[in-house]
């Protein structure tokens, strides 16, 4: 219980978390390659590894231009994430503590076997994105199948004295 | 793992909200302590067994 953050993140970083993620979403299915968005937010970054289909492997820190959405999005989703399942409950106690404990490890079994059905069944370049998908997909299954448990804790017992 | 929470509660006159406050926890976990839904932590049911001025298998029994 030691190694939570305080409660006050809580909040903000689930909304953030699933706006991020419903942002995603809809970024990779709709607005991906959509020009204005690319020059709004194509600038240079600092690179410290960067190789292109046509470029060679360059190593050691140097400029590169890239579309920083991706990054932008990502680097969001995984802070949120881990802040809205590792910040402490209003009333923290070893009951919340064992149901974040099951929720991660549902969350891993689930992914885990996705990543054995896709290892199985899925070839050619669609392959990577759905190993991309599934870096963000086991924080997803955790924070819901946890919020999921606290909605029916909170709301157990409510009539009882 | 079966308890008697709820008949010591009731026999000690205190609310599940008044026993988690004294434990330091929420009423619903007291609550699905009392329906078997969670068995406590060695820590938690020893504080009830103090609260309660009974033993352990008073309180807890397999």
């Amino acid at each position: 219980m030691t190694l939570l953050f305080h409660h006050r993140y809580k909040k903000v970083s689930r909304i953030l978390f699933y706006f991020c993620f419903l942002f995603g979403f809809v970024y990779l299915i709709f607005l991906e390659g959509n020009e204005t968005l690319e020059e709004w937010f194509t600038f240079k970054v600092p690179a410290f590894i960067s190789k292109d289909f046509f470029s060679k492997l360059e190593i050691g820190w140097h400029w590169v231009d890239t579309m920083f959405m991706d990054e932008a999005l990502s680097v969001f989703l995984v802070l949120s994430g881990i802040f809205a399942g590792f910040s402490k409950e209003k009333h923290e106690d070893e009951l919340i503590d064992k149901m974040r404990n099951d929720s991660l490890r549902w969350s891993l079994f689930i992914n885990y076997g996705i990543l054995l059905l896709t290892l199985l069944g899925v070839y050619g370049a669609i392959y990577l994105s759905f190993m991309f998908a599934q870096l963000f997909l086991i924080l997803l299954l955790f924070n819901l199948i946890f919020d999921i448990k606290l909605y029916r804790h909170y709301k157990s017992g409510r009539n009882e004295e | 793992m079966k308890n008697k929470i709820r008949v010591y509660r009731s026999m000690h006159k205190v609310s599940q909200q008044d026993l988690a406050d004294k434990l330091q926890v929420s009423r619903q976990t007291i609550n699905a302590i009392e329906n078997d839904k969670y068995s406590p932590s060695l820590e938690l049911a020893l504080k009830m067994t103090q609260l309660f001025d009974c033993k352990v298998e008073d309180l807890f029994e397999l």
